[in-house]
């Protein structure tokens, strides 16, 4: 390090240090105005098209706003890949965290390997796995995921279920990252424990560490649900361009689940694509009454975090 | 809490000989679980082969001109009305570029400042809620950031920085979406993630370096940006990294505030280039999303994809070295003042 000590403090230096530190709060107060302006202008904007009538009515394809309908759809769009998501990535997800942090030797070639696939594949954006999703769900043989194209010897490959597919697959490493660090958060102490008792190494897993490390777990989920509730080009690229369900007309009822995760469908992010000045829609209120009620999930379930998050640190001290 | 506790009298059910069946069902369970961890690790490879592979049409049919040449938009009416095969990317490869590279001088600008703020300065009770904050912000859906540039951004760029005068000089096209909106975004979808990994690399230098300094008669400032930055530099490179590695992936944001032309901003227009449309990679594939159906236009999407995957995936490995090294370097700092 040069240049150290006094012999440098010209009044240029000290107004330097004055001002330098007034600036850098500056940029953290920015920061923090940039998301309450986000959150109060979509607020402001979407709050006229909050309703009843907007959040129960189907959307429908009208050139006036006022004849544009509701959000039922995309709500229910969002609903299902939530759960379809989260339902497809929670196993391996857990798999994977258990072998990392409790079989795995640390030292070895493929375990350097492993983590270097899994942080490769946190790497890749979600547009690239939505072209991803195109080019493998419309292989013949998921025909079953989607229904035939025009071209029978492929697959349609736009539908709700391969778009959960895909969306675990791009959420996994970071769900993986968030259990496995839960897991080895686990005192040594109850390993040794269980150890000590001649528990065989599965039994302690399940009955030991998976409930200590339960928050962490659940954050590791939460976490995963915030990513799927947010995102776009998946949605677009896999799961269609149609502001409705393309598979039953009465999707809600049981007997036509599996016809509309089969379908297309919209979430509240493609439809908030689609309303925007940059789609087809042109319904910017609506855009922003979806927008609103997605930034509502993505507060609901950051708050659930920071309550897990305290909680974790709560018992870790208290241990 | 201790979750055996109870059971300790009583002798535990779990307890049992170490019988063949146990054993074996030990070996399964650790093969099942083998099982997704290979398939976890092993999916970035299918997603590789298979986009890279989607690619090769428009990439054999066009040849490295694919890459050199433009011409975009008028090429995408080509393929939809008369099913040609020509195209040429570079205005996206230069959109992509441009926003990425400006979004990023940005995020370093404003994001380091702000990490500075919250490790040097701020006590626990402020940085800790305004930490919250950027996680918040790095949470928000992109296209929600996308609405906002949209509808507040792009239309206040038109109303102050678009005059009539400068159509006539220079502009070609007058709506606010265009370079400085698509920049302006981007750089707080970013920023999040590297003032995240600033904060943590900051933290993590060793309290004694900064007792040193001010021992030396070092002013406070002097010391955050002599002392801590410099050894922080490695992890906050990595973050800067990290930043660029989603830059460069943001598809619907980009789409919705970058113009809807794939032009490259005239050099002689100085900075009012900045005031003119670009179209990025990744935009580029969400707009054509409908169009897929079409055998050109899908092979080129998978061909912007390729681009978009090969840069995204060697920044992030990148990133990795860089921040190996860092954690390495921390504890030898923190071994060498203990």
């Amino acid at each position: 390090v040069s240049g150290l000590g006094r012999e440098r403090r010209t009044p240029w230096a000290l107004f330097v240090e004055t001002v330098a530190p007034v600036l850098c709060w500056g940029a953290a107060g920015l920061l923090v105005a940039v998301c309450f302006f986000i959150v109060i202008y979509l607020l402001q904007q979407g709050f006229p098209a909050l309703s009843w009538d907007f959040i129960s009515s189907e959307p429908l394809p009208a050139i006036t706003e006022s004849l544009t309908g509701g959000i039922l759809t995309p709500i229910g769009g969002t609903l299902i890949m939530l759960i379809l998501g989260t339902v497809l990535v929670v196993p391996p997800a857990i798999c994977t965290a258990i072998y990392l942090s409790e079989y795995m030797h640390e030292d070895r070639w493929y375990t350097k390997a492993v983590r270097l696939g899994l942080e490769v594949l946190a790497g890749v954006p979600s547009v690239v796995f939505g072209m991803f999703g195109l080019a493998f769900f419309t292989l013949a043989i998921f025909t079953f995921l989607s229904g035939p194209a025009a071209d029978p010897s492929r697959a349609y490959g736009h539908s709700f279920l391969v778009g959960a597919i895909v969306m675990a697959v791009h959420i996994l490493p970071f769900v993986i990252k968030v259990m496995e660090e839960a897991i080895r958060s686990v005192p040594k102490a109850y390993r040794q424990a269980a150890a000590a008792l001649g528990m065989p190494k599965w039994a302690m897993v399940r009955k030991i560490i998976l409930p200590s490390a339960g928050p962490g777990i659940m954050t590791g989920i939460i976490l995963g649900m915030g990513l799927i509730a947010g995102d776009t080009a998946i949605i677009k690229l896999c799961v269609g361009n149609t502001i409705t369900m393309s598979g039953a007309e009465q999707w809600w009822l049981p007997q036509n689940w599996l016809a509309t995760i089969t379908g297309q469908g919209a979430t509240l992010t493609t439809y908030t694509y689609y309303s925007s000045a940059a789609g087809e829609g042109n319904a910017p209120t609506k855009a922003f009454g979806a927008a609103f009620l997605l930034i509502v999930i993505v507060l609901v379930l950051n708050v659930f975090i920071e309550w897990l998050m305290r909680r974790r640190k709560a018992t870790r001290e208290a241990r | 809490v201790n979750p055996v506790a109870g059971q300790a009298t009583a002798p535990p059910s779990f307890v049992a000989k170490r019988s063949g069946a146990r054993a074996r069902g030990e070996r399964l369970v650790e093969a099942l679980l083998l099982l997704a961890t290979v398939f976890s690790a092993s999916a970035v490879i299918i997603v590789f082969v298979f986009v890279v592979r989607g690619a090769i049409p428009i990439v054999t049919t066009n040849g490295l001109s694919l890459f050199t040449t433009g011409g975009w938009d008028a090429q995408l009416r080509a393929a939809f009305n008369e099913g040609s095969w020509q195209f040429g990317i570079l205005e996206l490869i230069v959109g992509t570029a441009l926003t990425t590279v400006g979004a990023l001088v940005l995020t370093l600008v404003i994001g380091m400042a702000a990490a500075l703020a919250l490790v040097e300065y701020a006590p626990a009770r402020i940085s800790r809620p305004i930490e919250s904050v950027v996680r918040l912000l790095a949470g928000f859906p992109s296209v929600v950031f996308g609405l906002v540039g949209i509808m507040a951004v792009s239309p206040w760029i038109e109303k102050v920085l678009i005059t009539d005068k400068l159509m006539n000089d220079y502009l070609f096209i007058s709506t606010g979406q265009c370079l400085l909106a698509a920049i302006l975004v981007l750089t707080f979808m970013i920023m999040p993630f590297f003032v995240s990994v600033a904060v943590d690399s900051l933290r993590a230098v060793p309290n004694a370096y900064r007792l040193a300094g001010y021992a030396l008669g070092m002013p406070k400032w002097r010391v955050a940006t002599r002392l801590v930055m410099p050894s922080a530099s490695a992890g906050i490179l990595a973050g800067l990294v990290l930043a660029a590695a989603r830059g460069v992936g943001e598809a619907v944001a980009m789409a919705m505030v970058s113009g809807a032309n794939a032009h490259i901003p005239e050099l002689s227009s100085g900075v009012f280039a900045f005031l003119e449309p670009v179209r990025t990679l990744a935009a580029g594939i969400i707009e054509n999303g409908d169009a897929s159906s079409n055998p050109a236009i899908l092979s080129v999407m998978y061909a912007c994809g390729s681009l978009i995957l090969v840069v995204s995936v060697a920044l992030s490995i990148a990133s990795r070295f860089v921040s190996t090294a860092f954690q390495k370097r921390m504890r030898m700092m923190s071994e060498r003042v203990s």
